[in-house]
């Protein structure tokens, strides 16, 4: 498992792992979405507070939701925010355009090999700050970065903040397939047709994508993943009785099925997922071996633990993904967003050289 | 305590893994909608979001066919209804369907960036593919071979008259051998797949020179399939689901081949249904000559007809459904043969309970003060107050009604007679019986949507709907049998249920919908229309209006990029009616004629009725410019509205 032993950091700690990737690197790049997210400026806030202006900064353009004037206010309000910030640091802004295409599913891939070949040179510190981009887009910008691996030092940031995710509501999801870059055979039909092991990543809400997803993927098995231990210790039995219909009238999912995963450690999950694929796997393999697809309803943090499980095991991601985001009325935002905290995962360079 | 399940629950994944319980729990009657022609031509179904389309397909393939042919008894209406269509004879299975799934891959081909003609060529290479992959593999299956292993064992022999196009479409697919062809779509699948989902750029000519034509269906054609050198003796049909996830490029150019004449394979397309698309399936072929459609809500809303000697109600479909999905449950927990459909008749006399003098009080004070003393009314006023029970209750205000119907009519008599028991029957009607129902239950908060008939009702939109409802109550009658009470559910406890129901598919609304806030303002302004409406003292419109309509006309001006931007509002409102129907929220029928002119209507999903206590008959609508429509979304209400209110309406 490449990262059987891994680095992270929290709160202020954040700041020595950016410094030592700089101290790695011939140059840095900041990579964001200019999103209506609250907490799109605040990892880059702290980074330049912290280190030396990087090289450039990436700003992913993301859709806008004009029947939402609150997310537009907002949107418009981060751009600003995020340009102030590169002038004030004389760090250049270069802008990645949001690809308009057919398929809203092949957008994470398009920026993905844009960001490869226009924008990231060798022997970089890529710091990606995944606060605002929406699952479907980071999945494969980070995927695309871990495959040049060898060459820059790959760091994610992400901006926690439970009761913000809570308020942010996603609109329309009803489109369920493998996220751009982690199909991995899924929807292969000219072969041999393997065993299909599901494991959703369980969080509230997404009711009806678990619904959706279940009858897309039609699995052999289900795994089903809690988060424990967390900070409110009754949170995996909550998201049980959430999902029960799902999970035990129409999936019967065994009750010895459930994988168990700490809420706050993505590396928890990613060592949880990689051995539960080795172990079908193995067990599986005079039936010609088993694929086992990831689903992440979770906070973005923990999902950034199935996307390293599944990179490396080459596995499936499967999503619902949505067409729009709103905000909900949810009182004082500005104090909302007071109660974040920055967390770190290094992904590839320094840390794991041989 | 003993566990059971819930037979409503095991949804369409768990049957697409078990087919005898697919087979088992799938309405025959639904194979009476087939037109006759739909083997020697495209044949095309659509259907909005769960309306059964991917079912009635699926019972088609050669899993589905093999699990009825092994157990012929058990499966009785569907053998006879699939022997009539030349699928079944007395030797077995003589069709066998290949289905294929088109939303898996084909329009991110858009998006690999080659031109529009080289992504439609990569589309066609990829569902050759994957169509004689699917053909092979079922081949084996019906020798019960394995797929790929012996992939060798099968071969396509071209028939006399078309072996020089055989052959060439054969060399383009692989060759003529099932491990040639194999191998072929192996490769071409993986070499797409691999341009759809590389995380590194790559060339999109890495996905080869594509097709210009399916040659799949062509090879299919001209060409008999053998398995160890002996003719399968079955016909192909192919399968294809989901047309409308293509991209538009995609679609008309798949369709375009489908409806080719000169092709003999059997063909079956299906996507869903989009009001808000232009009319015309396909540009330059003729309907009935090039192709057939099903359109399957419509076909099922359409009055009984006479099919095979059969006669067919959708209604009465989804309560056979049902009763069968539950026979075997109900069989083990209960061990008595009560119907699930029986469990849900109600004593209506119970209805009202122990308020019958509160109501009655009232009702009758009510039939006072608009009679005013009038003594035209003074014998419908003794019945009123001769009545008994809930039948009574509604009768009084059917009274209420009449009355008040009467009090407006502009030709008064010089000398007023007493309308006595004739003329109150000659001015009832069964709509107007429905109102005054509708209307005590509102009022008093008497419990309404109850019953198998309500059940039906509910779920008519389509059978997953059905089923969901169906599962809701059912849950609850296994509560009572786990308890070891009698299993029927009261007035009180289905109405509750069903609304509890009708609240949540209102909630899911912005989760499951794209422009899902859109969708629910619109709806809640349809909604908050057809309660003013339904609700006037007089009934008008009884039972009551649960729909709008614009002309088709302004339905053109929204389909045309050019016009609809002349529209305020008009791109937001298009999006919204888009998804709104697309979804299921809203159905919309087309040219229906009103006086001189024609008009889309929409109406509310059933399924959102209760939650605007609303009735569920499917006559009213009040017809609106698309103007309005598109002025009611600027005019959104908050969000807190939207998640709050159900309409109070006449209370």
């Amino acid at each position: 498992m490449r990262w059987q032993r891994y680095v992270r950091g929290s709160g202020a700690g954040c700041a020595d792992l950016w410094r030592a990737a700089r101290a790695a690197s011939a140059g840095q790049t900041v990579v964001l979405g200019a999103g209506f997210d609250p907490r799109t400026p605040l990892a880059l806030q702290a980074y330049l507070e912290a280190c030396e202006p990087p090289t450039q900064v990436l700003l992913i353009e993301l859709p806008e939701y004009p029947e939402h004037a609150n997310t537009s206010e907002l949107a418009a309000r981060n751009l600003q925010r995020v340009e102030e910030l590169a002038a004030a640091a004389s760090a250049p802004l270069n802008r990645v355009r949001y690809p308009t295409g057919a398929d809203r599913r092949s957008a994470g891939l398009a920026i993905s090999r844009e960001l490869q070949q226009r924008h990231i040179p060798d022997d970089h510190g890529v710091l990606v700050d995944i606060s605002a981009i929406p699952t479907h887009l980071y999945f494969p910008i980070l995927g695309g970065l871990l495959e040049r691996r060898d060459e820059i030092q790959l760091q994610v940031v992400v901006a926690e903040n439970p009761l913000l995710d809570s308020v942010i509501e996603e609109e329309g999801a009803s489109d369920p397939g493998p996220i751009s870059g982690f199909a991995h055979g899924l929807t292969r039909e000219t072969g041999d047709q393997q065993v299909r092991v599901w494991c959703p990543v369980l969080g509230e809400g997404h009711g009806s994508q678990l619904t959706q997803l279940h009858e897309y993927l039609s699995p052999d098995e289900v795994c089903p993943v809690l988060p424990f231990p967390a900070r409110d210790p009754r949170r995996a039995d909550a998201l049980v009785v959430e999902h029960r219909q799902l999970l035990f009238d129409t999936i019967a999912v065994e009750p010895t099925n459930f994988v168990y995963a700490d809420e706050r450690n993505p590396f928890d999950l990613y060592r949880a997922l990689t051995q539960l694929r080795l172990r079908y796997a193995d067990a599986l393999a005079p039936l010609g071996g088993a694929l086992v697809i990831t689903s992440v309803h979770a906070s973005k943090l923990l999902s950034v633990g199935a996307l390293m499980a599944s990179w490396e095991g080459e596995s499936p991601v499967v999503a619902s993904t949505p067409t729009g985001y709103a905000l909900a009325e949810s009182g004082d935002l500005a104090q909302i967003v007071e109660d974040t905290t920055l967390e770190c995962l290094w992904l590839s360079g320094e840390p794991y050289l041989p | 305590m003993r566990a059971y399940t819930n037979p409503f629950r095991l949804r369409a994944s768990e049957q697409q893994r078990d087919n005898r319980a697919f087979v088992r729990n799938f309405g025959a009657g639904v194979l009476d909608l087939l037109p006759n022609e739909i083997w020697d031509r495209l044949f095309v179904i659509r259907s909005a979001p769960g309306g059964g389309k991917t079912s009635l397909m699926r019972v088609f393939t050669l899993d589905s066919l093999m699990t009825i042919d092994a157990r012929r008894d058990d499966f009785e209406p569907l053998v006879t209804r699939l022997t009539d269509l030349g699928v079944l004879d007395s030797r077995g299975i003589r069709t066998f369907g290949v289905m294929l799934r088109l939303d898996r891959d084909y329009r991110a081909l858009v998006d690999v960036g080659a031109p529009p003609e080289a992504a439609v060529r990569l589309f066609f290479r990829l569902l050759d593919a994957r169509i004689m992959a699917g053909t092979i593999r079922t081949a084996l299956q019906l020798r019960r071979l394995r797929y790929p292993a012996d992939a060798g064992r099968v071969r396509f022999v071209p028939e006399p008259e078309g072996a020089d196009e055989a052959s060439r479409v054969g060399e383009i697919l692989g060759g003529l051998t099932g491990s040639g062809i194999q191998s072929t779509s192996h490769d071409a699948e993986a070499e797409i797949i691999h341009l759809l989902d590389a995380l590194r750029p790559v060339d999109w000519e890495s996905g080869g020179s594509g097709h210009n034509d399916l040659h799949a269906l062509r090879l299919l054609s001209l060409a008999e399939i053998y398995v160890d050198d002996l003719p399968l003796g079955m016909r192909p049909l192919v399968l294809l689901d989901d047309g409308h996830e293509l991209a538009p490029e995609q679609r008309e150019a798949l369709l375009d081949r489908l409806s080719k004449r000169d092709l003999r394979v059997a063909r079956w397309y299906s996507e869903r249904l989009q009001a808000l698309a232009p009319s015309q399936l396909m540009v330059g072929s003729a309907k009935g000559r090039d192709y057939a459609v099903l359109d399957l809500e419509q076909a099922a809303r359409t009055a009984a007809r006479q099919v095979h000697g059969r006669r067919f109600r959708f209604e009465k479909l989804l309560l056979e459904i049902g009763n069968l999905r539950a026979a075997r449950a109900l069989e083990r927990a209960e061990e008595g043969d009560n119907k699930f459909s029986d469990l849900l008749e109600v004593d209506h006399a119970s209805r009202i309970g122990d308020r019958a003098s509160e109501i009655f009080s009232t009702l009758n004070s009510e039939i006072d003060d608009i009679a005013g003393g009038d003594a035209r009314y003074s014998a419908w006023r003794s019945e009123a107050r001769a009545a008994q029970g809930f039948a009574g209750a509604v009768r009084i205000q059917e009274l209420a009604i009449l009355i008040a119907r009467d009090r407006r009519r502009p030709m008064q008599e010089l000398f007023p007679f007493a309308l006595g028991e004739d003329e109150a029957a000659r001015l009832s009607s069964s709509t107007l019986r429905d109102a005054a129902e509708l209307f005590v239950c509102n009022r008093f908060r008497v419990p309404y949507y109850l019953g198998p008939e309500i059940l039906a009702r509910l779920g008519s939109q389509n059978i997953e709907q059905f089923l969901s409802l169906a599962g809701d109550l059912f849950e609850q009658i296994l509560g009572l049998i786990t308890l070891g009470k009698k299993p029927d559910l009261s007035a009180t406890q289905q109405d509750r249920i069903l609304r509890s129901a009708s609240d949540a598919f209102w909630k899911q609304i912005p989760e499951r919908v794209p422009n899902g806030r859109d969708v629910q303002t619109l709806a809640l302004a349809i909604a908050r229309l057809g309660a003013e409406e339904t609700y006037r003292p007089t009934a008008p419109y009884a039972p009551g209006v649960t729909g709008t309509a614009i002309t088709m006309s302004d339905r053109d001006r929204l389909l045309d990029d050019r016009l609809r931007k002349a529209i305020p509002g008009g791109e937001r409102l298009y999006d919204a009616l888009a998804s709104a129907i697309a979804f299921n929220v809203i159905s919309a029928d087309l040219d229906v004629s009103v006086k001189a002119d024609q008009y889309m209507v929409l109406y509310l999903n059933r399924l959102l009725l209760p939650r605007f206590m609303l009735p569920l008959g499917r006559g009213g609508f009040r017809e609106k410019p698309v103007e309005l429509l598109a002025q009611w979304l600027r005019d959104a209400r908050t969000e807190l509205d939207l998640a709050q209110s159900p309409l109070e309406m006449g209370r």
